[in-house]
């Protein structure tokens, strides 16, 4: 018995003992389709009678009631004539068709839903009106920063600024990450910190009104941290 | 310590039948066949017979194989299939069955019951004997490594590993010793079986 051989044969005699993995299980059905079965494999050296052998040397040591007939070659001549299992090309190539097909469209309408219900839901949002919120942020359109925001600055206004969003908590996190804004403009003349920082405290006192007004107890829920030069705390 | 089974080995077997491999139904017939002979041999004397329905209930067993969804054991689903055929076979010849019907709940505990092996014919009593004497001597005269590692498996059912943790050896050897069992063993079995 060749080294291959050999091992090919522990391989049958520990799947006797169901002791093999997949891969060994794969390369003994591979061998015993490459030998066919013979007449008689009971009788000969082959995978198949190997294996025949063990399991009766099995079942006799475990005092089985044993009949001695050879039929696995008729059987397996039977067994050739039928059709096997889960292998019908037409019906396969169908069910994978389908499946391939119903799987795409699955995934398009779901993609094409969340963007309806999420353009819905973020047009919906609106947590300043909103009463059962208990603490509101507002986002930030990146088209509403570049046109500034709904209180205008005046026309002189020309800051050089960076400006990011500070969120003051909440329970709903529609907030974005922190924006550089930049604003410039050419045809305005400069203005001073002065003008700036008064402009900014109007501002805050807005929003403060419009706090009490709302109920809203507590921090500001949010603020636009405007640095210009120095820091501007906000408490 | 972990129960070792066949089953696992049937249950893989079964799958790939499943899949529409016809080769592992073959080994499930190499293996099989002489137990399912002695179940038909109950209901049916004649020996051509048995093997005739034997073939029949295999048959039957791989085109209802999709249906088997692995609830009970392999075997014990095959011995249905064969208690059905061998039944179906005598009510189509007009003959009663057997009067000691065998409940087939009972299937693992008829194969070892002694006083069906005695309503065995008598030529496959006769190669039993044989074959559990020649089984036997080989036993008593393997190197004590290979025979403790045989018995432990064969007659107490330990796994590879409970195996190789008794005799303080990798898992490897253990498999290895049992192959060589095994080898020295079915040259005395194959020499047995052409002579008879």
């Amino acid at each position: 018995m060749n080294e291959s051989k050999k091992c090919l044969t522990e391989s049958i005699s520990a799947l006797v003992d169901s002791e093999v993995s997949e891969l060994e299980l794969h390369r003994v059905l591979k061998d015993l389709d490459a030998e066919q079965l013979s007449e008689h494999p009971l009788l000969d050296d082959s995978s198949a009678g190997k294996w025949c052998r063990y399991n009766l040397i099995s079942h006799s040591m475990a005092e089985t009631s044993l009949g001695f007939s050879d039929i696995s070659a008729a059987v397996s001549k039977a067994i050739d004539r039928e059709e096997a299992h889960g292998a019908n090309p037409v019906r396969a190539s169908l069910h994978a068709l389908s499946f391939s097909a119903l799987g795409r469209f699955a995934v398009a309408a779901s993609v094409a839903m969340v963007a309806i219900l999420g353009v819905q839901q973020f047009n919906a949002m609106d947590p300043v009106r909103d009463k059962s919120f208990d603490i509101a942020e507002m986002g930030i359109q990146s088209a509403e920063q570049a046109q500034g925001p709904a209180i205008q600055f005046p026309a002189d206004f020309r800051p050089v600024v960076e400006a990011r969003s500070v969120s003051a908590g909440g329970k709903i996190k529609t907030s974005q990450h922190p924006v550089l804004v930049r604003v410039t403009n050419s045809d305005r003349q400069p203005v001073d910190d002065r003008q700036v920082r008064s402009f900014l405290s109007e501002i805050l006192e807005i929003h403060s009104i419009n706090e009490s007004d709302l109920g809203i107890p507590g921090m500001l829920p949010f603020a636009r941290h405007i640095e210009v030069g120095e820091e501007i705390g906000i408490e | 310590m972990k129960e070792p089974s066949t089953e696992l080995t049937d249950h893989q077997l079964v799958l790939r039948v499943q899949k529409g491999d016809k080769r592992a139904f073959d080994l499930l017939v190499l293996k099989y066949q002489f137990k399912l002979q002695a179940i038909i041999g109950r209901f049916i004397r004649d020996v051509d017979e048995v093997a005739d329905v034997t073939q029949e209930a295999f048959i039957k067993a791989y085109r209802a194989i999709p249906s088997f969804r692995g609830d009970s054991q392999f075997y014990t689903w095959l011995y249905r299939v064969a208690v059905n055929t061998a039944k179906n076979h005598l009510a189509s010849k007009s003959r009663r069955p057997a009067s000691s019907d065998i409940d087939i709940e009972d299937a693992e505990q008829f194969t070892n019951n002694e006083r069906l092996i005695d309503e065995a014919t008598p030529e496959n009593a006769l190669l039993r004997e044989e074959l559990a004497a020649a089984i036997n001597d080989c036993l008593s005269a393997l190197p004590e490594d290979l025979r403790t590692a045989l018995t432990l498996r064969e007659f107490e059912g330990l796994s590879y590993e409970d195996i190789a943790a008794v005799m303080d050896c990798p898992v490897g050897t253990v498999r290895s010793r049992i192959f060589r069992a095994r080898e020295f063993i079915d040259e005395s079995v194959l020499s047995l079986i052409k002579k008879s």
